[in-house]
């Protein structure tokens, strides 16, 4: 409009100018504030579309954190990741569209108020005021005097200058107007168009996309109809199942390869505390064991039977309960009970098979003696192995371990007489082990002479683990099998009994194959019968020792040093460090005996355990917790007249060494031998005062009296208290030592203990004593019960944790 | 040692703990002698003592082991709890700390004894009225909420030390005789279910008893 008006029609400044120019700028305020609008509702619009953006990218995200669930699931997975891939791409182009709005409707409308409109209200701003000023120039024109012809002409030029510049501003104003409306119409659209681009271009994108993906979608829509066949089909199958519930208990009875049953289910069992409640729990059998565990909360399974073949399972029909059954090992009973007639008919033919192929499997393959005589390998190999996955099991790899250790023991893995192989069983008092046929002999001879245990199904006290682990067959044999003549028959693997039985007679009663005690001078020894090697060096030797045994630290501390049977040699060199010079020892008698020719003593068990440490696969530990920290070293030192069997014994339970004192209880030392120069003290009182629990428990398997009291009255209880030997206590109390014997000062070892303020003593002494209490009454076991499970809490704690019996010494 | 009846029809292995000092050996001396000794030494170990009572017209008998409260004279703790159907947690109503120290013995309780135990709360030393630290409100809040029966007592004049120990024993022989479903009544509670195993030696030994062998 303003375009079209007359250039004169502008300069001459008309109403009709005005009018117009009036009518254009409120058009172009109005564009503004249209465009402004625009702006606005755009900017908004892009705002919402990131944060849509951002959530698809979100959902997006949480369906990878969905596709984790299907990992197990290929099919799922690999269609999942897909989907998920082509939404992010979609978000993708949306993300290039919004950021094509804001590049081209945003940009351009901005820079086109910001810039054009800006420029068109800049030129009203000067057009406005050089028509303010050209209104004023006017105005003081008309009103200049005529006289004042100076200023009138002045006036005149002004005026003159100010219309002329009002003609140009007015002009600019008027084309800036004109360009500003010619330029709205195409700017607009080519922002419109350009926006509508990034459109067209966000639709191709995804069509493209999606035209890509099209036969993936087909696929998937079939994949997908399968999935839901299947469902149908897995519904339609486990609505079948219902027919399966049945009133009858489900019994399922499977048996693997070797015809072991697999029997599994609830039972409820009786608790053997005094509450007596019952539980149900899920038992099972599982490698010749009885096992149960809770239905949920803990993984853990509990063992209630280790070992099915020393158990029996019989029905209990004289409760209250229906269906009850008890299965009984020597140790334990527990009683179970099934759900209903047939489960409990079920359970008890399942254990009886179970038992009965426990015992088979046992004697055919894990112990196989007969079928694997030639196999050299280690019999217990087999069940090692195959128990290697059941870690959790302590109990059942200790003993598995215990079995394993013993064998290990050098000359065990023969029978100690005969020679077979792999032998099963042990004589607990000699410290071997022996074959069924040899340990048959050993118990027709009586308990006095061997006390024969099973090595796999007997348990095994801690203490006689430890003898056992300081003896072995090598050991004893060099004792019993000194001296064999050549023409004696030995018992062989395959021997008639009566060979058997007399070379066993002959080496444990009559003992004749020892070799005596080494005869000196002119005191005759007793039993000698035999020259010694150089005998010439042995006239000098004056005195006599017994070495303290350590044979086999407690495994912990034989990771800190392992002794090599050299640093062993160094080792026993500086003990004897008073003695100067080298210690040329005698040529390695076969009797565990060397000589120190320099100093003239004679050492007994000092070449023991360079043989036993060279076995580093032992990890047996035999040594006791009270002689830890001991120095290595030997006993006061004897007149060499004095060496006799009964002093040799005597010295050597003071230093704890059961391979000596064994020699000596061969050569026919009396157990019970008192020394009337040494406070008429016996045996066992010096197996206390060595600290450890070996000793006792050897002299205890070999029947010594226990209660045997000093010139002072002190029993070995006494003197266990005295010196605050826990354990040895302990072991005194298990085999019924009696407390209640008076020392000269009137004390009984409680009142000892209380005074020492030994409380694990008092505690176990006053144990006793209830346990006596108790039964003497009607109801004598339950008093006698709790008396043993404590004192084998006590015995097991001295093995395993001996430090915990430290204590008490600490504070003191 | 208590009464010497030999005839019971149940055995009950009773618990005393709780700080040292705080009076378990009188309350013990107090049920099973009718005694009480002001000087008494620290307990140490544990000391044992039974009597019976009459509950329903059966005779219980407690069997019960008053253990050193003071950490040295404390012996190895697995063997306190071995079998006890009841508690007597025991604290000086005089002394705020041995309550405070409460809890320290239930948790013990709850990592050793037997879950089913029956705890009874006592206030000891209830004569000391002047020198009160705990109030008997508090204390049996604290007891109501952890489950536990509560009892104020005095040893030195005989209140409620009987009373405790016999309402303790009735709750165990109340929970036990309503478990006890299959034993006939002259049955004793604590039965072997663990009984110690016998080597049989085929030659020796055969006289049967329950004798430890291999001596």
């Amino acid at each position: 409009m303003l375009g079209k008006l007359d250039i004169q029609e502008c300069l001459r400044d008309s109403p009709k100018f005005r009018c117009i120019l009036e009518s254009e700028e409120a058009s172009i305020d109005q564009l503004e504030q249209k465009l402004d609008k625009i702006l606005k509702v755009c900017g908004s619009m892009v705002d919402t579309g990131k944060t849509y953006v951002a959530q698809q990218s979100l959902f997006a995200n949480s369906l990878w954190d969905l596709s984790a669930h299907f990992k197990e699931d290929p099919t799922v997975l690999s269609s999942l990741n897909k989907l998920i891939h082509s939404l992010q791409e979609m978000n993708k182009f949306h993300t290039i569209l919004l950021d094509q709005a804001s590049r081209t409707v945003l940009k351009n409308l901005t820079s086109f108020i910001k810039k054009d409109v800006k420029s068109v209200r800049d030129y009203k701003n000067h057009f406005e005021k050089i028509s303010t000023e050209y209104d004023n120039v006017v105005l003081r024109n008309s009103q200049t005097p005529k006289s004042k012809t100076q200023e009138v002409k002045e006036v005149q030029n002004i005026l003159m200058a100010v219309r002329s510049c009002f003609g140009h501003e007015t002009l600019n104003y008027v084309n800036s107007i004109c360009l500003l409306q010619t330029k709205k119409r195409h700017e607009i659209l080519s922002t419109i168009l350009s926006y509508m681009h990034a459109c067209s271009t966000y639709y191709h994108q995804g069509t493209d996309l999606c035209s890509d993906l099209e036969p993936f979608f087909k696929t998937l829509a079939d994949e997908i109809h399968d999935m839901s066949d299947e469902t149908y089909r897995v519904e339609k199958e486990l609505e079948n199942r219902h027919a399966n519930v049945g009133v009858e208990d489900r019994i399922t009875i499977k048996h693997d390869q070797k015809t072991v049953p697999i029997m599994e289910g609830y039972l409820f069992k009786r608790t053997s505390n005094a509450f007596r409640s019952w539980h149900r729990r899920w038992f099972y059998l599982y490698r010749n064991k009885l096992v149960y565990r809770k239905r949920s909360g803990e993984e853990q399974e509990t063992i209630m039977e280790e070992d099915l073949r020393i158990c029996t399972v019989k029905p209990v029909n004289d409760g209250e309960r229906r269906f009850c059954f008890e299965v009984l090992s020597p140790s334990k009973s527990h009683m179970l009970q099934a759900d209903s007639k047939d489960m409990f008919e079920a359970w008890i033919m399942a254990l009886q098979q179970g038992i009965g192929a426990a015992i088979q499997r046992i004697s055919s393959t894990d112990f196989g003696g007969a079928n694997e005589r030639n196999s050299q390998r280690n019999p217990l190999d087999v069940p090692r192995k195959s128990n290697s996955a059941v870690v959790n099991n302590n109990n059942k790899i200790k003993k598995i371990r215990m079995w394993e250790q013993l064998l290990r023991i050098p000359g065990n893995n023969y029978c100690c007489d005969c020679k077979s192989l792999n032998p099963r069983w042990s004589s607990i008092n000699l410290g071997i082990t022996l074959c069924i046929e040899c340990s048959g002999v050993h118990r027709s001879l009586g308990v006095h002479y061997s006390k024969v245990r099973s090595l796999t199904l007997d348990d095994w006290e801690p203490e006689i683990i430890k003898v056992m682990a300081e003896l072995g067959n090598n050991v004893v044999n060099k004792i019993y099998e000194a001296n064999v003549p050549e023409d004696f028959t030995r018992a062989s693997e395959d021997c008639i009994g009566a060979v058997r039985e007399s070379w066993i007679r002959a080496k444990y009663v009559d003992k004749k194959f020892v070799k005596g005690l080494p005869q000196f001078g002119n005191d005759g020894s007793p039993s000698s019968q035999n020259n010694r090697t150089s005998r010439a060096s042995l006239m000098e030797v004056r005195k006599w020792s017994v070495r303290k045994m350590r044979r086999r630290p407690r495994s912990c501390d034989k990771k800190k040093f392992r002794p090599t049977p050299k640093t062993v040699e160094e080792a026993s060199e500086t003990s004897e460090s008073g003695f100067e010079g080298d210690l040329t020892s005698a040529e390695s008698s076969q009797k565990s005996v060397s000589l120190k020719r320099r100093r003239s003593v004679l050492l007994f068990g000092n070449d023991l355990d360079k043989e036993s440490l060279d076995e580093a696969a032992i990890d047996l530990s035999s040594d006791q917790e009270s002689t830890e920290g001991e120095e290595e070293g030997t006993v006061a030192e004897e007149d060499i007249s004095k060496l006799k069997p009964n002093l040799l014994l005597y010295k050597a339970a003071l230093a704890h060494n059961i391979p000596v004192m064994c020699e000596a209880l061969a050569l026919g030392a009396d157990k019970n031998y008192v020394n009337t120069e040494d406070r008429g003290r016996s045996t066992i009182h010096q197996a206390v005062l060595s600290g450890s629990v070996m000793p006792c428990a050897y002299l205890i398997l070999n029947g010594v009296k226990i209660n045997a009291q000093d010139v002072n009255g002190k029993t070995p209880l006494h003197l266990a208290t005295q010196e605050g030997h826990t354990a040895q206590v302990c072991l005194f109390l298990k085999h019924r030592a009696d407390q209640h014997l008076e020392d000269d000062e009137g004390k009984v070892p409680l009142s000892m203990a209380e005074q020492k303020e030994h409380a694990d003593i008092v505690t176990l002494l006053r144990l006793g004593r209830l346990n006596e209490e108790m039964k003497d009454s009607e109801h004598g076991i339950s008093g006698d019960d709790m008396f043993n499970d404590v004192v084998r809490d006590f015995s097991q704690l001295a093995c395993s944790h001996p430090e915990k019996l430290q204590r008490p010494k600490q504070d003191e | 040692m208590g009464t010497k009846d030999d005839e019971y029809d149940y055995l009950f292995k009773v618990v005393l703990i709780g700080d040292s000092g705080v009076g378990k050996s009188n309350l013990l001396s107090r049920f099973t002698r009718n005694e009480f000794n002001l000087e008494s030494k620290s307990t140490i170990g544990v000391e044992f003592a039974t009597r019976s009572i009459q509950v329903d017209g059966k005779t219980i008998k407690a069997q019960i082991w008053d253990t050193a409260g003071q950490e040295r004279y404390r012996a190895i703790t697995a063997a306190y709890y071995r079998g006890a159907v009841g508690a007597l947690l025991v604290y000086d109503i005089a002394k705020h700390l041995t309550y405070e120290n409460v809890e320290r013995w239930l948790r013990e309780l709850r990592d050793h004894a037997d879950q089913n135990i029956v705890i009874m709360l006592v206030g000891n030393k209830s004569d000391l009225r002047h020198l009160r630290a705990v109030l008997t409100e508090e204390a049996k809040a604290f007891a109501e909420r952890n489950g536990l029966s509560f009892i104020e007592t005095s040893a030195l004049d005989s209140t409620n030390v009987d009373t405790a120990f016999q309402n303790i024993l009735t709750e165990i022989y109340r929970i036990v005789s309503q478990k006890q479903i299959r034993d006939p009544p002259e049955g004793d509670v604590i039965r072997p279910q663990n009984v110690e195993p016998i080597d049989v030696k085929p030659t020796v030994n055969s006289d049967g008893v329950r004798k430890q062998c291999c001596q």
